[in-house]
């Protein structure tokens, strides 16, 4: 599964907080623990955004590490959360294996992730099985495991946050004594062993609460063992366990980290990650605009029969894109109700069986079409047996509910939601309006209709409409995106028509010519744009990498694979035979270090497996031969990972030679041409955010921009500023907003296209002895500009751009670079990087 | 072994689109749409195995 551009910056921002974390942790290992460091604050105030960090301890009274990634609904969670598993086992922990305790909410989410993570061939599964080599063990609170297991394999154990939060642990399975799990306590007539270990940790359960004759004994617990292991917890809808007593109960497991997914984290979560609803409409991952039809008519029946016409208008959209492009697509109707108990139905009240009864009078609606989901009754489980809602086979085209449907509830396939309860009720729109938003296979299909989603309702008022709306988007961490509700008259739903701003009249003549130099590479007779993979990449001489640096690569003491159980047990414990054999001992063949599978890891960096192989081999003999086995094989991930990264480096490193060496040889130069490259002209006509119009900051309309309009969605903050400072110069002729992946790029030596933020261009200079030119007839030096905020002004990210912007405008200076463009000859092009803390100055001296 | 830009050029051209077998690529998507080339990676494991079978 490739990973979308905001997940990827998520985890790196992950990786970094975790690699800050391991480091203070580290340093704070040889301290007196009577000092009493809090290491996971240290790395916050570090490493983390500058907002202010809420400390927490674990049952032991130990930093603990929490932290929360706010991802909207149907942004990715799960997929990110196995990700940052791996990046705090790899990191962190410096192993692959341990146990993780899953935490989700309600039984839905139960058992669509368990469902998930038991699939092997499931992208979340498959992620976890790369991390532990294949050796991830999905538990359930009633599936035993042993010490065997979680030192020699990656446990997940699925828990519901209800049994483990509730004010009488006593009632709770979870707490009892259970002999499935003695082989983790000393034996019962141990009881030095006992002592000791409730010494160590003392916050275990025990059957006395006061040291009695015969001592204190902890319960063999499943909450117990826990307690021992110090899991990683996994939070899914991290806001759910907010409440004193969740938190308390979910310290008191020991956890060593705690990482929370929300949409809506309180407000005093360790917010680490904050992706907003615009990146994900950016990424294709919701069905926006959400269209609202609210009828007149007082009548509920008159409301669902426009939603089942819809929905049939839909499916007929969806057969043809099938038929198109073999991607299957079932629109699915929501139905909410007002009812649904068995006793509960009367006249005036829209009850669950009404509903079904209206629907199957319909001539073209089968009873099997409809199911009812109600807290009693749960018709999707058949189907969720048999391959679930996305089955080809899956009849279900309408569900009924009343408010069963909660967060996490995942169908892309819904496309309609109507609303059939009583206008008067506020909580329903707000509650299931999220249901209908993901976008079914996180891509556009590029038919209008269904790319976007609807809610059918009758008789509310306009206001509390929309308000009752924007309050499900905020439910559902979708901020931003408001203004892509649009309220349709009654009538037929026209599908949201991109909204296009075409080039400004007056600069026609005057950018007919105007064209953006770009790397070009030679192709046969004539020059093609460059590309990084097929002329970058493929030159890099792989012979040439140096993987020697990491010969002396330091495998912390962690790595033995013992630091779960050292909390409970004592060292030598710890590091002895496990008590009970399992069905899965280790074998000489298990500890073999895999080169094959490290090959396959480095792919992304290094595509030639054999090298990588190589690479890998190299670095680990040469561990080997300063490490005991044991302790290489136990820091097989974290190896890899180093190894990755400093491939990485390498890679550009040999990228950078072979694109200055195609330059040197003129294979490949800096040059206008003047075919249309699709992105070296600015186009006559734009696509723009369908958001409200952006003026400047003072309110009043851009005069200069290039293009009729920008949307508001289109700009931020300090983009907005400087877009009004250039409006607003007296030299400048025009400029443009150059938009990301789809306008002007330039292709460097990383694989990454940079992308600038605006072009301008300044009018014509008058030379002396020449006529007074008029204004709108020519254009002098072009500026390519980019921004950066100040939290990126020292990235690597913003270097590399500099470094490729400054020899854009290096190159840009030779005479040759515009041969096959006369009329840009005499032109002076300059690419410019300013951050956010000296835009004004710098656009200032460009200016002059 | 890799799926070139030069490769891709000397596939017979049927019209239709191409399914493309290979350990690697040095293609990007939006290059390989242009050829009509769908590219299948082959796991890098085959050749571990064949070299383990010829052994």
């Amino acid at each position: 599964m490739i990973l979308k551009d905001y997940q990827k910056r998520a985890l790196d921002v992950v990786r970094n907080y975790v690699e800050c974390l391991a480091k203070w942790r580290d340093k704070v290992a040889d301290l007196d623990p009577e000092f009493d460091f809090d290491w996971a604050s240290k790395a916050w105030e570090k490493c983390g955004p500058s907002r202010q960090y809420v400390p927490r301890r674990n049952g032991l009274g130990r930093p603990l590490p929490a932290f929360c990634l706010k991802v909207p609904t149907g942004g990715g969670k799960t997929l990110m959360a196995t990700k940052v598993i791996d990046l705090v086992h790899t990191h962190l922990h410096r192993r692959q294996t341990g146990l993780v305790l899953w935490i989700v909410p309600t039984t839905q989410i139960y058992n669509q992730t368990l469902k998930a993570l038991k699939d092997r061939d499931h992208p979340y599964r498959q992620q976890l099985d790369v991390l532990s080599a294949g050796r991830t063990l999905v538990l359930e609170k009633t599936s035993g495991f042993d010490r065997r297991d979680v030192s020699e394999k990656l446990c997940v154990l699925l828990l519901m946050l209800p049994s483990a939060n509730r004010r009488t642990k006593e009632q709770l399975r979870m707490f009892r004594d259970s002999g499935g799990f003695d082989h983790f306590f000393p034996p019962d007539d141990d009881v030095e062993g006992h002592k000791k270990l409730l010494t160590k940790v003392p916050n275990l359960d025990t059957f006395e609460q006061e040291s009695g004759v015969w001592g204190r004994y902890a319960k063999t617990s499943l909450g117990n063992a826990l307690r021992l292991l110090q899991p990683l917890i996994v939070l899914d809808e991290g806001h759910r366990a907010y409440s004193r007593n969740a938190k308390k109960t979910l310290e008191g497991f020991n956890p060593c980290m705690i990482v929370e997914l929300s949409a809506t984290p309180p407000k005093d979560a360790n917010v680490l990650v904050n992706i907003g609803g615009r990146e994900l409409a950016a990424e294709e991952m919701v069905k926006l605009d959400l269209h609202i039809r609210n009828s007149g008519s007082p009548n509920w029946e008159d409301t669902l029969l426009a939603s089942i016409e819809h929905r049939k208008l839909l499916e007929e959209e969806a057969r043809l894109h099938e038929a198109e492009t073999g991607r299957y697509i079932r629109p699915i109707c929501l139905v909410q109700v007002e009812r649904t108990g068995r006793d509960q139905r009367r006249p005036g009240i829209v009850h669950a069986e009404d509903v079904r009864e209206y629907l199957l009078r319909h001539p073209e609606i089968r009873p099997e079409h409809v199911a009812v989901k109600t807290s009693q009754k749960d018709e999707l489980k058949v189907v969720d047996e048999v391959g679930g809602l996305l089955a080809r086979d899956c009849p279900v085209r309408f569900i009924v509910t009343k408010q069963a449907l909660q967060e996490g509830w995942d169908c892309s396939f819904a496309y309609v939601l109507a609303i059939l309860t009583n206008p008067a009720s506020r909580s329903a729109l707000t509650q299931l309006v999220g249901r209908i938003l993901r976008q079914p296979y996180a891509k556009k299909t590029g038919v209008p209709r269904l790319d976007e989603s609807y809610v059918f309702c009758f008789q509310r008022r306009g206001t509390e409409l929309l308000q009752e709306v924007r309050k499900g988007f905020g439910l559902e961490g979708l901020q931003g995106l408001e203004s892509k509700i649009v309220t349709d008259d009654e009538g037929h739903f026209v599908p949201g028509e991109p909204v296009l701003a075409r080039r400004r009249e007056r600069y026609r003549d005057a950018v007919r010519d105007f064209v953006l130099p770009a790397f070009m590479i030679k192709d046969g007779p004539g020059w093609r744009p460059v590309r990084y993979e097929t002329d970058i990449l493929s030159r890099v001489p792989w012979d040439e990498v140096d993987v020697r640096p990491l010969f002396d690569l330091p495998l912390g003491r962690e790595s033995s694979g013992s630091f779960d159980l050292r909390a409970g047990l004592g060292e030598e414990e710890a590091l002895a035979a496990p008590v009970v054999a399992s069905a899965g001992a280790t074998t000489e063949d298990e500890d073999v270090i895999d080169y094959y599978f490290a090959a396959g890891h480095l792919l992304n960096v290094m595509p030639n497996p054999w090298r990588g192989a190589e690479a890998a081999e190299q670095v680990f003999e040469a561990l080997l031969e300063k490490h005991p086995h044991r302790q290489v094989r136990a820091s097989y991930m974290f190896v890899l990972e180093e190894l990755r990264k400093h491939l990485e480096g390498e890679r550009d490193r040999l990228s950078r030679a072979v694109f200055f060496d195609l330059l040197k040889h003129d294979v490949m130069r800096f040059l206008v041409v003047a075919d249309d490259l699709t992105f070296n002209r600015p186009p006559p006509e734009v696509e723009i955010g369908s958001g409200r119009q952006a003026n400047r900051t003072d309110g009043s309309q851009f005069a200069l921009n290039l293009y009729e309009r920008t949307s508001e969605e289109d700009l931020n903050a300090l983009e907005a500023k400087v877009a009004t400072y250039l409006d607003q110069q007296a030299r400048l002729f025009f400029w443009y907003r150059n938009r990301s992946r789809k306008d002007y790029y330039v292709q460097g030596w990383k694989p990454r296209r940079v992308y600038a933020d605006f072009v301008f261009a300044l009018k014509a200079e008058t030379r002396e002895g020449e006529a007074e030119r008029s204004d709108d007839k020519s254009f002098g030096d072009v500026f390519v500009l980019e921004t950066k905020g100040l939290h990126l002004k020292q990235s690597e990210d913003t270097d590399y751009k500099r470094s490729v912007f400054d020899m854009c405008s290096e190159l840009a200076k030779q005479k040759e670079w515009a041969e096959f463009a006369p009329t840009m000859r005499d032109k002076v092009v300059r690419f410019e990087v300013v951050d956010e803390d000296e835009w004004q100055q710098r656009l200032n001296a460009m200016l002059a | 072994m890799a799926l070139t830009l030069d490769m891709a050029q000397k596939l017979p051209n049927s019209g239709r689109k191409r399914l493309v077998f290979a350990p690697t690529k040095y293609m990007d998507a939006e290059l390989l749409h242009q050829h009509r080339i769908l590219f299948s990676q082959l796991p890098f494991e085959i050749y571990e195995t064949v070299d383990r079978l010829a052994k």
